[in-house]
């Protein structure tokens, strides 16, 4: 613990200026947040696009006509349970273990390549029956929103990669689970994206497939009002 | 522009509602303003440049946020007159006025007033004789990015506009000239008491340039304005801190690797751009490459031993007869 953060600790009348600046893993760690803010900005901007233009079909095919339900659902399993794998890799980095940080990241690496490998062979899929980015104006958002996250996990496993490199080269110094401590953040933020993409694929899909159920035709409507 | 009636109102929306942000923005300046002795030295010509500069600009965009309005002056001269008002105006104009007032602090000797003043005027008549021209032709139909025209009643605010950018043209070279003439002028005008402007904030404190570490001592802050209080007590704070003891300073060592990677980063955008795909593969390689020497280095801290930094404040230590 350092002087700055014992001061913290035993809450005493040290005023903040003179407590010094805060220690590396508080600042790395704010860092990494403003990254993942970033991030999420990013991602929003694809959502609110992706909502925008997922009727705009042009003609082409519809998301109930493309995706297949138990795929994605494979794919976000996936990658949520590499989210659990990796928050017992992350506990074996703060205790220390080594041979616990190799089992649960070299799981956490299988999980991620997986669901990358189940995208990759849907994208190759789509393409192949012509329903390619280029096809609507739906498909580009959807292949920029899916495409964008895809890529963001696997510079996170390349990332993951490094950093087991790293344990074995370097030890578990400050540095390096500091690094660890960010790539949890990193690849919990991504397990959540695809939640939220499935989330928001699906529940618009099955919002507007059954549209009639869910919203009461107008005439009922009104005798009820009456 | 081909999206629905529910993303134009949304857009339309927002273009409104952020003229209130800025506006009170613009209020924050004036009052910081309000009540103080203004000195007029380069940067707050800079400053007050574009405070003007940017609340026309910003007017002229809440125009744009009637769907129909922005429906007609799509792509037009109005709409570049209106973004390079703001971005020469609040963009341009307050990285001139940051560079003029923070040079000495980096670099220990001010720049060429007479010449800064120059450069100011050339960039101000320059923008208004380049942008405001602009915004009659828009509405008189002209678009952008014309490769020829044939409509002869555009031709004299043409001519306005760039006899405009010609003044501006000056400015940008008037630039080389001051910053060629303050350097070699600079034994003249060198910073020696660390605060050129008489400044109420805390760099202002220590030398210019300053030492690696900055500060030997964090500065006690118990108000706004810590320095100026401390400069009205003079002999009493200041005299403290440099008689206090010094500590050894751990201070990152000098790293190239932000450089090496920025260098690669725009070879990778450039390269992506204009699709040059070895060019490309050569950034992305660097990039990987450059973080991966970063990610193995352990000696990122260097230490500055307590005696030589106590010999630099000493050496620096506020004179009486100094400000």
């Amino acid at each position: 613990m350092s002087a700055s953060e014992q001061a913290l600790a035993a809450g005493d009348a040290v005023p903040l200026s003179l407590r010094g600046p805060a220690p590396p893993r508080v600042v790395a760690g704010y860092g990494f947040w403003l990254f993942l803010l970033s991030d999420i900005v990013i991602f929003a901007a694809l959502f609110a696009a992706y909502a925008v233009l997922s009727g705009e079909t042009a003609g082409g095919p519809t998301a109930a006509a493309l995706f297949d339900k138990k795929h994605v659902l494979i794919e976000t399993a996936c990658l949520l349970a590499s989210s659990v794998t990796c928050g017992f890799g992350s506990l074996a980095v703060q205790s220390g273990e080594r041979g616990s940080i190799y089992l649960w990241m070299t799981i956490t690496f299988i999980l991620g390549v997986t669901f990358l490998s189940l995208e990759v062979s849907e994208f190759g899929h789509m393409l192949s029956i012509g329903a390619g980015p280029s096809r609507s104006a739906f498909l580009s958002a959807f292949f920029t929103l899916v495409g964008t996250h895809g890529l963001h996990v696997t510079i996170g496993l390349c990332w993951l990669i490094v950093m087991l490199l790293q344990v074995a080269t370097l030890g578990l110094r400050p540095m390096v689970t500091r690094r660890f401590f960010c790539f949890g953040l990193f690849w919990h933020a991504l397990a959540f994206g695809i939640f939220v993409v499935g989330l928001l694929v699906f529940g618009s899909m099955i919002i507007m497939a059954h549209l009639n159920h869910n919203m009461m035709p107008m005439d009922r409507l009104m005798q009820m009002q009456r | 522009m081909g999206a629905g009636a529910d993303v134009n109102a949304f857009f339309g929306v927002m273009t409104m509602i952020i003229a209130v942000p800025t506006g009170v923005k613009i209020f924050n300046w004036l009052f910081t303003l309000y009540g103080g002795r203004i000195r007029f030295t380069v940067p707050i010509y800079w400053a007050l440049g574009f405070m003007v500069t940017f609340v026309i600009g910003g007017m002229t965009g809440v125009l744009m946020a009637i769907p129909p309005a922005d429906f007609v002056l799509h792509n037009s001269l109005f709409l570049i007159a209106h973004f390079h008002n703001v971005a020469i105006g609040g963009v341009v104009f307050g990285v001139m006025a940051g560079i003029s007032y923070w040079f000495p602090k980096a670099f220990g000797f001010t720049l060429n007033e007479r010449l800064g003043k120059a450069v100011f005027w050339c960039w101000f008549f320059g923008f208004y004789l380049a942008f405001m021209p602009l915004y009659v032709l828009g509405l008189m139909g002209a678009t952008r990015r014309m490769q020829h025209y044939s409509n002869m009643h555009w031709q004299p605010l043409m001519l306005v506009a760039l006899a405009g950018a010609i003044l501006i043209l000056l400015g940008i070279a008037l630039t080389g000239v001051q910053l060629a003439v303050s350097i070699r002028q600079r034994d003249r005008n060198r910073d020696v008491t660390g605060d050129p402007w008489n400044g109420r904030t805390l760099e202002w404190s220590i030398p210019s340039p300053p030492p690696v570490w900055n500060f030997a001592h964090l500065p006690r802050v118990d108000r706004p304005d810590a320095f100026w209080a401390m400069k009205q007590q003079r002999g009493t704070a200041q005299h403290r801190n440099v008689e206090r003891a010094y500590e050894t300073v751990h201070v990152p060592r000098n790293n190239p690797t932000g450089f090496f990677l920025a260098f690669c980063a725009v070879l990778l955008g450039f390269s992506l751009i204009w699709r040059i795909w070895w060019g490309a593969g050569l950034g992305l390689l660097g990039a990987i490459v450059v973080g991966l020497i970063q990610a193995w280095r352990i000696d990122g801290e260097i230490e500055v031993p307590a005696e030589k930094v106590a010999a630099f404040e000493r050496l620096h230590a506020p004179k009486e007869s100094a400000v």
